[in-house]
């Protein structure tokens, strides 16, 4: 039996050590190999690209002679390199001319035949790039169809191809695109962001569109393009029946300051869904400043802490204006506002002031310093008061300290502990 | 004696039998890893990161950094963050009370200043001493903590100031490329309903030459523990968690550099304290939640890109404690979850990764082990001529051969990144590694499992040196 399985072990061993061998040698070939044929190609993208900077810097009669030389030397796949090549956009003429001679050449049907029917499917992807770059009459068509591919990376790619031709027909036709492939949102805005403004219509009638996902992405995009002359349409999405284009009409408000879009935005304070609720507090911030506070204040319970965290943030930069509401908000009964109402007076830097108003010889300022300290004592929260103290004078300290004692006796005593 | 002898045949054949298995295994996983390894390369190729660069609809991240005692390396990671090219991001270091000058260093480099924001614990896990803000970099926050739950108690107190939607939490001794968070953001950007964690693959720092966070110069260690560790590094990404991941099947985002979505971060409570390592436990945390609550859509992938370098153990003792401390870990996770193996709820993760988990990382150790100590015992026994003990003990070199080689040449199909003679030199110790280096781990993984049995579940951290 011992010698059975020897033998068969044997066998094995054999057919490993075959294997093994053979895999090595092919892995030190492979990788010498591969070794030359980086540096080689390393070496032919530097020619390629200081001919290049020599062209940008040549005399037009001179561009006109060596670019069919230039063209000719390019593999139809190699042209989606210079796409990546920064210092030709210092020169957009004579980019347009070099993809002009590329056309003329006779190599943009290989390209296109590549990018239509290609079987490898990375050398379709490097076409379609090249399309993209070239922007040749068939290209949208092109890669409109490469869209409709099943294979993720070929409508991807053709997706960034089309980023390329930043032009309005092909933002329409991302856009179409978007409503059957909703997960492409963020890769598609990203795309049109670098679009120019002009593209503000397709924005605007995608706006209307019945896909919420698009109404959703055109909003975005119209804010981030301040695109003013679409402010009736927005302000009506704010009513919209998918709460993720309310939310984003409200932001997009907001951004826009549109000053005439108060009371629609007063109403998404009352939505059902928080998310619309903190972008309606944000884009209040924005339009009302101060004056948003009666309205957005109500929300300082709000079960979301986001969007308390909006009521604050107004609060914080509206400190002044805020200080009566916070001198009530402050003994409420609900530890969520009292949190709110100290977190403002913190991120406002007013903790110093509160201080020293203390012992002001103002009697109104030093009541009014003394409410708002016996708030945030009572709060039970803490707000930087060790840290705030540091900076006053040991007999500023110690007459303050005397104060919060009076308040709370245990927690001036902590500190006086801390200090020590 | 003759009952003896036949028992030794069934334990040959099992032997026999599960190096055969690991070679049909790792062909396999192999062959996927390659294919998969080929796609992510063309993808990155054609890739026009400019864009991505730029865009304020890039997705921000918040980058978790939890520190303890990492002064040598400290400066140098938050430098290579600092350096990423990235439109938006935030960093929170942790500093887990660290006994020695990290904290100093941290305030140096940032002008630190504390600052009295209120915050909410939700992990309560060692108290959050001081927040700070840097005056320098805006986008840099510091906590200090009370240790004592751990990595994971210290990503944890990160997690309740991290604002944006993924996090990535990284070691405090890894130089991140420029373009690592580029390159695995564009993925996320493809699907980001549905893509909730992503990992990539980092190699070893030993050797390199690193100047304000950048590595100038990439010069693999020739020391031969330092070789080996990149080669298991190579072996564990490429032959195993590149093919997982092609079946959505990943068990481990590594702690190492892992981004996970903050609302599943936030949902299943954070990183367990109660596991000697976290990253293992929370991704099999994951992939439970992800069948128990039908999301089946949900993804975890890893990439092969390299985003980054850490150090190595440079030492025996310390690849020793770092192993003993691995190897720990998977037996309590794998534990944990047992009754999740061959459960068809859970796919490709029942019945490919946990089996391996189980056959190969928790009890694959006992296999080698024994296999070599009977073949041992038998020939000093004199049950067994030499030609026995010499064809077993070469069925053991060279599987492990072939699997490490298998792995190899799926990595440099697509990556340049060593040179012909580091490669032809790793081919050569793949050939020795059954001569020590696997006895060196098995050891170290036999001490991790007493360990377990002990239920020993401290972090040992290793000594940086910097010095690879």
């Amino acid at each position: 039996m011992f010698n059975n399985l020897t033998e068969l072990i044997i066998k094995a061993d054999k057919i490993l050590f075959v294997a093994a061998v053979a895999l090595a040698l092919a892995t030190i070939i492979f990788a010498a190999a591969r070794e030359s044929v980086v540096r080689r190609r390393v070496l032919n993208l530097e020619k390629i690209k200081k001919n290049l900077q020599r062209m940008v810097r040549a005399d037009r009669e001179k561009i006109e002679e060596t670019i069919p030389v230039f063209v000719d030397e390019f593999s139809p796949q190699q042209f989606s390199l210079l796409s990546k090549e920064d210092y030709l956009k210092l020169s957009p003429g004579l980019e347009q001319e070099i993809k002009d001679n590329f056309i003329s050449s006779g190599k943009l049907e290989a390209v296109e035949q590549m990018a239509h029917k290609g079987r490898d499917k990375w050398d379709r992807v490097e076409a379609l790039i090249t399309l993209g770059y070239i922007n040749s009459p068939a290209t949208l068509g092109i890669l409109q169809r490469s869209l409709l591919d099943r294979d993720e990376d070929i409508n991807y790619f053709a997706l960034q191809a089309l980023g390329q031709l930043k032009s309005q027909e092909a933002a329409k036709v991302m856009l179409d695109f978007l409503a059957k492939n909703p997960h492409r949102g963020y890769g598609i805005a990203l795309l049109l962001e670098a679009f120019p403004a002009t593209i503000s219509a397709e924005l605007y009638e995608a706006a209307a569109s019945q896909y919420g996902v698009v109404r959703y992405w055109a909003v975005k995009l119209i804010g981030k393009f301040k695109a003013r002359d679409y402010l009736p349409r927005i302000e009506g999405l704010t009513a919209d029946s998918n709460s993720d284009v309310r939310a984003a009409a409200c932001e997009c408000l907001g951004l826009l300051e549109d000053k005439e879009a108060g009371a629609v935005i007063k109403t998404c304070l009352k939505d059902k869904l928080w998310f619309v609720r903190m972008h309606a507090v944000r884009a209040l911030d924005l339009i009302m400043g101060a004056t948003a506070l009666p309205d957005a204040l109500p929300l300082i319970d709000d079960p979301a802490a986001k969007v308390r965290e909006g009521v604050k943030n107004i609060l914080a930069r509206n400190i002044q204006q805020a200080l009566p509401y916070l001198e009530k908000y402050l003994f409420s009964h609900d530890q969520a506002v009292r949190r709110c109402c100290a977190e403002a007076l913190v991120d406002a830097g007013y903790i110093p002031v509160i201080l020293k108003d203390i012992l002001s010889e103002d009697p109104d300022v030093e009541q009014k310093a003394m409410r708002l300290l016996a708030g945030l004592v009572k709060s039970r929260i803490y707000f930087g008061l060790k840290r705030a103290l540091e900076d006053l004078s040991v007999e500023e300290k110690n007459r303050v300290l005397l104060i919060v004692a009076a308040m709370d006796q245990g927690l001036a005593e902590r500190i006086k502990q801390e200090n020590k | 004696m003759s009952a003896f002898a036949w028992d030794m045949n069934i334990l040959f054949i099992i032997f026999s039998s599960y190096f055969g298995l690991q070679v049909i295994y790792a062909l396999i996983l192999g062959a996927v890893g390659f294919r998969e390894n080929r796609q992510r390369s063309k993808q990155t190729e054609a890739e026009d990161y400019a864009n991505f660069a730029i865009s304020s609809f890039t997705i921000p991240v918040s980058f978790i950094i939890p520190a303890r005692n990492e002064q040598e390396w400290i400066n140098e990671t938050l430098q290579s963050i600092l350096n990423l090219n990235y439109p938006e991001y935030e960093i929170i270091i942790v500093d887990d009370q660290s006994a020695d000058r990290t904290l100093a260093v941290l305030t140096e480099k940032l002008k630190l200043e504390a600052v009295s924001n209120p915050f909410v614990d939700r992990f309560a896990q060692g108290k959050i001493r001081g927040v700070f803000k840097s005056k320098k970099y805006g986008n840099v926050t510091v906590l200090t903590k009370i240790s004592g739950f751990k990595k994971a108690g210290a990503v944890n107190a990160g997690l309740n100031f991290a604002r944006y939607k993924y996090v990535c939490v990284i070691d405090s001794d890894i130089i991140l490329e420029p373009e690592a968070l580029l390159k695995v953001m564009s993925q996320v950007q493809k699907d980001p309903d549905n893509i909730i964690g992503i990992g990539s693959s980092f190699g070893l720092v030993n050797g390199f030459k690193i100047r304000s966070g950048r590595v100038v110069e990439k010069s693999f260690s020739y020391n031969p523990l330092i070789a080996y560790q990149n080669i298991e590094y190579i072996r564990a990404f490429i032959g195993n968690r590149i093919a997982w991941s092609r079946f959505n099947a990943s068990p481990i985002i590594s702690g190492g550099f892992g981004i996970w979505r903050r609302d599943i971060l936030l949902e299943l409570g954070g990183f367990d304290a109660q596991f000697t390592c976290e990253d293992l436990e929370f991704t099999f945390r994951v992939r439970k939640y992800i069948t128990e609550n039908k999301k089946l859509d949900y993804k975890i992938l890893t990439l092969p890109y390299y985003v980054g370098w850490t150090e190595g153990p440079g030492n025996f003792r310390s690849l020793f404690s770092q192993r003993g401390r691995w190897q720990r870990v998977t037996n309590e996770t794998v534990s944990s979850y047992l009754k999740m193996v061959l459960n068809p709820q859970y796919k490709w993760f029942a019945f490919v990764i946990l089996p391996y988990f189980l056959l190969y990382e928790v009890l694959g150790v006992f296999f080698e082990v024994s296999s070599i100590g009977m073949v041992l015992f038998g020939w000093l026994a004199g049950l067994l001529d030499i030609r026995m003990f010499l064809a077993f003990f070469a069925l053991m070199v060279l599987t492990q051969t072939l699997i490490s080689l298998i792995s190899i040449f799926a990595y440099i199909r697509e990556e340049s990144l060593f040179r012909v003679r580091d490669i032809a030199y790793f081919i050569g110790l793949c050939f020795l590694e059954v001569f020590w280096y696997r006895w060196v781990i098995a050891i170290a993984k036999l001490w991790g499992t007493i360990g377990y049995l002990r239920g020993v579940k401290t972090f040992d951290q290793y000594v940086r040196t910097k010095s690879g």
